[in-house]
């Protein structure tokens, strides 16, 4: 992603939220209502987000370091891993959700075979299952096809 | 209570069993933190606040201070070792310290740098014991204008302090901000940027975009670099021992270190990176022998790793004094205050004194086990880098995962982890600092709050704001580290071209 279009979504999202911010009332100076600071604040991103889109942000060599394409499959595949886990955990529960969260990226990240991915992922589902839903009581879901 | 009551009372509160255990596995997972390139003090804090749930108020901030303190112990050992720092914080150490190991001194570098981490440990923790008793006596008497401008001087000397670009910098103090006002306004009870979503009425939570900020930017950045296996030097025990000329040449960097942490550690920014480079520069500068550093001299393995320990010490104290956090370790401690049940600011010491003279006792404690710990067992520690990096990357975005959901059992802080996680590895990538934008969306509330406070109080006269003597003092401080180097500079441009028109 380059400089310039993180610079300009800067501005896009400031001009977004000062839009927002306006719509909540203002007040005055003397009695400050709920829009008071948000438009302020809005103001101040604006202005900041703009002067960055003028001089631009210095870059370190590793930022501008060229990604091959291993690379970038190797984050796509992560980020697809996070984004699937959290769209599918309230049908199919943490347990099915951790076993194939751990067992994709232990194959694709490091190249483990699967059937040890496939154990390990079981294992590591099982213990995170048991420490955070049985002792430390945290409600995980279990699944929509469970219940 | 004074401070050396508090500190007996606080001995009795860190030596019950539940809290020594808490500080004991606080200071061992800091350790393993400190060793582990990547996964750093912030990220890791985070991601286990969710199981202090079940703990007291207490016992969890023991833990979680341990973690802060004990992972700039760990940092140093893969600094020295493989010269592959833990941390930021250790980044200079591996100057020398590496240099040393290659000259077979890694032992002597290892004890003066654990010895070093120690001695500034418990003088940060004796600093942070009278100092912070002392400005919570005195924020009694703050005001909301002072307050308020104490968070606005910190954003601003935290912009200025953080790394690159400033105005990039204000980018993330106005999205942290920005973030801070989402959820239901507390004068008016009005839902601001909530888009009819009854979740988004309680805010964002701070956790998630921690986590997601520095846990899953940091794995989607290594999993970017792929596999990486590192080459490590071994330590015999007898080596560990430094010559007296290593000891002598060591103690006054140890005891500027820790002073120079400390007071660094007082200021907003990234304290513990930032007064390991000072230290560094004045010891290489007050030396003799100048030419040494660089090639393995022990001062420079002594004096920044002081620094970082004083440093966290030091960063303690606007958070146990003022309740405010001036940087994102010292943000998730706040955080799991808040989540207990607890209000930080100055009347923790006189309100809750098992909380603040039980963490104080327990930073005593916590430096003593890094000591005897960090030393016999740097093998063990060091063995943790042969797990494969791909295996580690799993299991911490799988607990940051159930972490993130834990903490309110909702589906919107698991989105909010991966969204900010995306958001942190594109800042990664552009070398910006969220350090602002963290520090930002925990003082934001509290601005808007004493911003309309004062103005409500003066009838919309901004002279209130401004010409209270602390307010004053606070912004003038603000004002000059913001115009102060862009005016030298300038006044430098002009007068070298002055001399070279003669």
């Amino acid at each position: 992603m380059s400089q310039r279009s993180v610079a300009l979504g800067f501005v896009l999202a400031s001009a977004g939220y000062l839009a927002l911010s306006l719509g909540y009332p203002f007040g005055s100076v003397a009695k400050p209502g709920a829009g008071f600071f948000p438009v302020a604040v809005g103001v101040f991103l604006c202005a900041a987000a703009a002067t960055v889109v003028l001089v631009g942000f210095r870059r370190t060599a590793a930022g501008a370091a060229a990604v091959d394409a291993d690379a970038r499959a190797r984050v796509a595949v992560t980020t697809a891993a996070l984004a699937g886990f959290c769209l599918l955990i309230p049908w199919l529960g943490y347990p099915l959700c951790a076993l194939a969260f751990v067992a994709v990226l232990l194959r694709r990240l490091g190249g483990t075979r699967w059937p040890r991915a496939l154990v390990t992922a079981a294992l590591s589902a099982a213990i995170s299952y048991y420490v955070f839903a049985v002792l430390l009581a945290v409600p995980l879901p279990r699944g929509g096809w469970l219940d | 209570m004074g401070p050396l009551d508090g500190l007996v009372y606080g001995f009795g509160v860190a030596l019950t069993p539940a809290n020594l255990t808490a500080c004991f596995i606080g200071v061992v997972i800091g350790t393993i933190v400190g060793v582990l390139p990547g996964i750093g003090p912030v990220g890791a804090m985070a991601l286990l606040l969710p199981s202090t749930f079940v703990l007291s108020p207490t016992t969890a901030l023991i833990m979680l201070a341990g973690i802060y303190y004990g992972s700039m112990y760990g940092g140093s050992t893969t600094s020295i070792l493989v010269n592959v720092p833990g941390e930021a914080a250790s980044v200079v150490t591996a100057i020398d310290g590496y240099q040393m190991a290659r000259k077979g001194r890694a032992g002597a570098a290892l004890t003066v740098s654990a010895v070093g981490s120690f001695v500034a440990g418990t003088l940060g923790v004796l600093g942070l014991m009278l100092f912070a008793a002392w400005l919570a006596d005195a924020a009694l008497q703050f005001g909301p204008p002072e307050y308020f401008a104490l968070a606005v001087t910190g954003l601003a000397v935290l912009s200025r302090l953080s790394g690159g670009s400033i105005v990039v910098a204000f980018v993330m103090v106005g999205l942290g901000l920005a973030i801070g006002t989402v959820g239901m306004e507390p004068i008016s009870g009005v839902r601001r940027f909530t888009f009819g979503s009854v979740q988004l009425s309680q805010g964002l939570e701070l956790v998630p975009i921690i986590m997601g900020l520095y846990g899953v930017a940091e794995v989607l950045v290594l999993a970017e670099e792929g596999l990486r296996r590192s080459e490590i030097a071994r330590v015999r025990l007898r080596e560990l021992f430094p010559t007296g000329e290593e000891w002598r040449r060591s103690s006054w960097p140890i005891a500027r270190g820790s002073v120079i942490g400390f007071l660094a550690g007082l200021i907003p920014g990234p304290a513990t990176v930032l007064s390991t480079f000072i230290a560094y520069s004045v010891e290489r500068r007050i030396s003799k022998t100048p030419e040494r550093f660089g090639t393995g001299a022990i001062e420079g393995v002594a004096g920044p790793e002081a620094a970082n320990n004083g440093a966290t010490a030091g960063a303690m104290v606007p958070l146990l004094s003022l309740g405010i956090p001036f940087s994102p370790a010292t943000a998730v401690l706040l955080g799991a205050l808040v989540i207990h049940g607890i209000q930080p600011g100055p009347l923790l010491m006189s309100g809750q004194p098992e909380v603040f003279w039980g963490v104080v006792a327990s930073m005593y404690i916590g430096n003593f086990l890094l000591l005897i710990l960090n030393l016999p067992l740097v093998g063990v520690f060091v063995s943790i880098l042969r797990t494969p990096q791909h295996v580690l990357s799993t299991f911490v975005l799988l607990l940051c995962l159930v972490g993130a959901y834990s903490l309110s059992n909702s589906m919107l802080d698991l989105w909010v982890l991966v969204v900010f996680g995306l958001i942190g590895y594109v800042f990664r990538k552009l070398a910006i600092d969220p350090a602002p934008l963290i520090v930002a969306v925990v003082l934001g509330p509290m601005m808007e709050k004493t911003l309309r406070q004062t103005l409500f109080m003066a009838h919309g006269d901004w002279h209130l704001l401004l010409f209270r003597p602390l307010s004053l003092v606070l912004f003038l401080v603000g004002a000059v580290v913001l115009a102060g180097p862009p005016v030298l500079s300038a006044v430098r441009r002009r007068s070298a071209v002055a001399v070279a028109e003669g």
